[in-house]
C-alpha cells in the first residue's frame, strides 16, 4: 500500500501547525502546510495527495480553485472554516466542512473518513 | 320723477314692501312651495316659471363647489346654495331668511352692494356656531330682476389653501408621490417621482405604473394590486423599480385605494421612498459581520494552538500558566494596536515598543533604531508573537536576565525585487554568557515558521555576549503600494520612510 499524505492548507501558520501536529501525532503523513492558492496547486500537481484539509479563506482569497483542481482528480477533501456553509465556495456548499475552532478529535475522525472515501 | 319729501318716503315704501313680497315669494320658491312667480313690472304683470328654463341654472348652482346666495339690499339672505351653507357651517334652511349681517360686518356688505359688482374681494365670514372662515367673495347685482337683489358667489379660502399646503407638501417631499387610474395608469407625477426615477411628468403620465418595472418583477404588481383590493387598504413592499436609464431602485413602496364618495374606487396613490442606501448598508453591515466572525473564529483557532503547542512543550502545569498567559497577552497587545487603526495594519515601531514594555523592559534597558513601516495585519500579529518570544527569553535567559544587560533592535528597507526587503535585527548585548538550548523550544520553532509563512527567513546565533538573530522578510505582497511609500532618496528615507511588512 503507497503512502496516503493528507494536504493542509491554511494562511494561519499557528493553525496550520496545530492541525500539523495532530494529524502526525495520529498517524498521518502531512503534505504542507501551506498558506496560499498558488502553492497549494503546486503540491497538487507535483505529489497526488490522497486527501485535504482546506481553509476557505487563505488572507482573504478563496481556496476555490483548489476545491475545484482537487474534484477534478477525485481527491476527496474537507473545508476548515469558522464561518458558515453559505460562505463555501460556489458549487461546494455541500462538502465535509470541520469547523474552526476544531477539536483534535474531529479533525482525526474527519482525516479518517476522508481517507477511506479515496479508497485503498 | 318726484323731488318731495312726501312723493320720496311714499316711493321708499312702495319700495319696501315689494321686496317684503319677493323676499317672502323667494323664500317659499326655495321650499319649493311655488314653481311659477308673478312679478309686477312696469309693463304690467310678468310669469317667471321655475321648473321650466331656470330649472338648469338652478341644478347648476346646486351642484357648484362655490357657495352662491342672493342677498336683498336689506342684506337678507333670499337663497343660498348648500355649497354656501357648508362654508359657513350651518344648513340652508336656517340660513335663508337671516341676516346675512349675522355672518359679516356691514362694511363688507356695503362694498359687496357696489352697483357694479365687485370682484374677488377677500374677508371673513363669522360661523354661526363659532369660528371664522376665510373666503373670497365676487359680488354682481342682478339686474334683470326689477328688485335690486345681489348675487354673491363665495369661495372657502381655507379649503383652498389647504389644498395648496397638500400639494406643496406632496411637492416638497423626497419620496416619490403620484396617483394611478384603476387601470394603474399615471396621472400625477411629484418632483420626488422625478428625482427617483428620472422622468418627467410629461414623459410619464399617461403610462403604466408596469413601465417602472423590471421585467422580472411585473408579477409583483398584480399580487399587490390584489393585495390592496382584497384588503380595501394601503399595502407596503419591498421592492425594486427600473428608472429611466435603466437602473434598479430599491424602494418601499406603498400603494393604497382612492375612493369617491360612494366608495367605489377611483385609483391609487402610490408613495415610493428609495432605500438603496439602506441596503447597501445592510449589505456592508452583513459583510462586517462575515469578517468579525471570521476574525474570531480564526484568533479562537490561534488560541487553541498556542494552548495546545505550549501544553505539549511545557515541562509541567506549572510552566505551562505563565508561558501561555503571555503569549495571550502578546496577541492581545498585537490586537489592540490593529484595532486603533481599525485592522488596517500597524506601526512596526509601536508593536516593537508593545512588545518589549508588555515583557517588562524598561525603556533604558533596549534602543531601537529603524524607518517606519507598516505592516499589514496578519505579519502584524506573527511578528508581535517573534518579539514576545524574543523578550521573554531575553528576560529568563538572556540579556535582560542581568542588570547591565541590553537589547539593541535596529531595521531597515532594503531595495529589490520583485519588493523591497526589511531586515531587522535583534542584538542581545553585556548578558550572561548562553549557551546552545538543547531542546528546540516553542519560540525559536514559532520564529522560524512564522517568518516562513510570510516568505522570510530567520538567523538565530547564540553567541557567547547573548543572542544575535537576523531576520529577513520580503515587504508587502501589495506591492504598489510598497512602491508609493518607499523612498529611494537616503535622506528622506531616514525620516520619513514607510513599507509594508507581509
Amino acid at each position: 500500500m503507497s503512502t496516503k499524505y493528507i494536504l493542509v492548507v491554511e494562511d494561519e501558520f499557528l493553525v496550520a501547525l496545530d492541525m500539523e501536529t495532530i494529524l502526525a501525532d495520529a498517524g498521518f503523513e502531512v503534505l504542507g502546510p501551506v498558506g496560499s492558492v498558488v502553492e497549494a496547486l503546486r503540491l497538487i500537481g507535483l505529489h497526488q495527495p490522497t486527501a485535504a484539509l482546506l481553509d476557505n479563506n487563505l488572507n482573504g482569497q478563496s481556496v476555490g480553485p483548489v476545491a475545484v483542481a482537487l474534484n477534478s482528480r477525485n481527491v476527496p477533501f474537507a473545508f476548515v472554516t469558522g464561518n458558515d456553509r453559505e460562505s463555501l465556495p460556489p458549487g461546494f456548499n455541500d462538502s465535509p466542512m470541520v469547523r474552526k475552532p476544531f477539536n483534535p478529535n474531529g479533525l482525526i475522525s474527519m482525516a479518517r473518513t476522508l481517507l477511506e472515501a479515496a479508497g485503498p | 320723477m318726484s323731488t318731495s319729501n312726501g312723493g320720496l318716503e311714499a316711493e321708499l315704501e312702495e319700495t319696501r314692501a315689494r321686496l317684503a313680497e319677493a323676499e317672502e315669494t323667494l323664500r317659499a320658491l326655495h321650499h319649493g312651495e311655488v314653481d311659477a312667480v308673478l312679478v309686477d313690472g312696469e309693463m304690467g304683470p310678468q310669469v317667471y316659471t321655475l321648473r321650466s328654463a331656470a330649472e338648469p341654472y338652478r341644478m347648476l348652482v346646486e351642484q357648484m363647489r362655490e357657495g352662491a346666495l342672493t342677498v336683498s339690499p336689506r342684506g337678507t339672505i333670499l337663497y343660498c346654495n348648500h355649497a354656501f351653507a357648508a362654508i359657513a357651517g350651518s344648513v340652508v334652511e336656517k340660513l335663508v331668511g337671516s341676516s346675512v349681517l349675522d355672518l359679516m360686518s356691514s362694511g363688507d356688505l356695503e362694498y359687496l352692494m357696489a352697483p357694479g359688482g365687485r370682484a374677488g374681494f377677500e374677508t371673513t365670514l363669522a360661523r354661526p356656531a363659532g369660528g371664522r372662515v376665510t373666503v373670497l367673495i365676487s359680488s354682481s347685482p342682478l339686474s334683470e330682476e326689477e328688485l335690486p337683489v345681489t348675487c354673491l358667489v363665495v369661495t372657502d379660502l381655507t379649503r383652498q389653501q389647504l389644498r395648496a399646503r397638500y400639494e406643496a407638501i406632496v411637492e416638497a417631499t423626497i419620496d416619490g408621490v403620484y396617483s394611478l387610474n384603476p387601470d394603474l395608469i399615471i396621472e400625477s407625477w411629484n418632483s420626488g417621482a422625478r428625482r427617483l426615477y428620472g422622468y418627467e411628468a410629461a414623459e410619464i403620465i399617461g403610462q403604466s405604473e408596469r413601465v417602472l418595472y423590471p421585467e422580472d418583477a411585473a408579477h409583483g404588481l398584480d399580487a399587490l394590486v390584489q393585495q390592496v383590493r382584497a384588503l380595501g387598504h394601503a399595502v407596503t413592499a419591498d421592492d425594486s423599480r427600473r428608472r429611466k436609464d435603466g437602473s434598479i431602485v430599491q424602494v418601499i413602496f406603498c400603494l393604497a385605494p382612492l375612493r369617491d364618495g360612494d366608495g367605489r374606487l377611483t385609483g391609487y396613490a402610490a408613495v415610493a421612498h428609495d432605500i438603496t442606501e439602506r441596503k447597501s448598508q445592510e449589505r456592508t453591515r452583513q459583510l462586517l459581520l462575515g469578517e468579525l466572525n471570521h476574525r474570531v473564529k480564526n484568533t479562537l483557532a490561534i488560541v487553541q494552538s498556542i494552548a495546545s503547542q505550549t501544553l505539549r512543550r511545557a515541562e509541567s502545569l506549572e510552566e505551562f500558566g505563565p508561558s501561555f498567559s503571555g503569549r495571550l497577552s502578546a496577541l492581545s497587545t498585537a490586537h489592540n494596536i490593529l484595532t486603533e487603526t481599525s485592522w488596517s495594519g500597524a506601526n512596526l515601531g509601536s508593536l516593537v515598543r508593545d512588545q518589549l514594555a508588555l515583557g517588562g523592559a524598561t525603556s533604558e534597558r533596549y534602543t531601537c533604531t529603524g524607518p517606519e513601516v507598516w505592516l499589514d495585519p496578519q505579519p502584524a500579529v506573527r511578528l508581535a508573537l517573534v518579539l514576545h518570544e524574543l523578550g521573554t527569553n531575553a528576560r529568563k535567559y538572556g540579556a535582560l536576565s542581568v542588570p547591565e544587560g541590553r537589547v539593541d533592535l535596529a531595521w531597515r528597507i532594503e531595495p529589490a525585487e520583485p519588493a523591497p526587503i526589511i531586515r531587522l535585527c535583534w542584538r542581545e548585548v553585556n548578558g550572561p554568557r548562553i549557551s546552545v538550548p538543547g531542546r528546540r523550544g516553542f519560540g525559536s520553532m514559532l520564529i522560524e515558521q512564522s517568518l516562513r509563512a510570510d516568505g522570510g527567513h530567520a538567523d538565530m546565533r547564540f553567541e557567547p555576549e547573548g543572542l544575535h538573530c537576523k531576520f529577513r522578510v520580503p515587504l508587502g505582497k501589495g506591492g504598489s503600494r510598497v512602491e508609493a511609500l518607499t523612498s529611494h532618496d537616503p535622506a528622506e528615507r531616514a525620516s520619513t520612510e514607510k513599507a509594508v511588512f507581509g
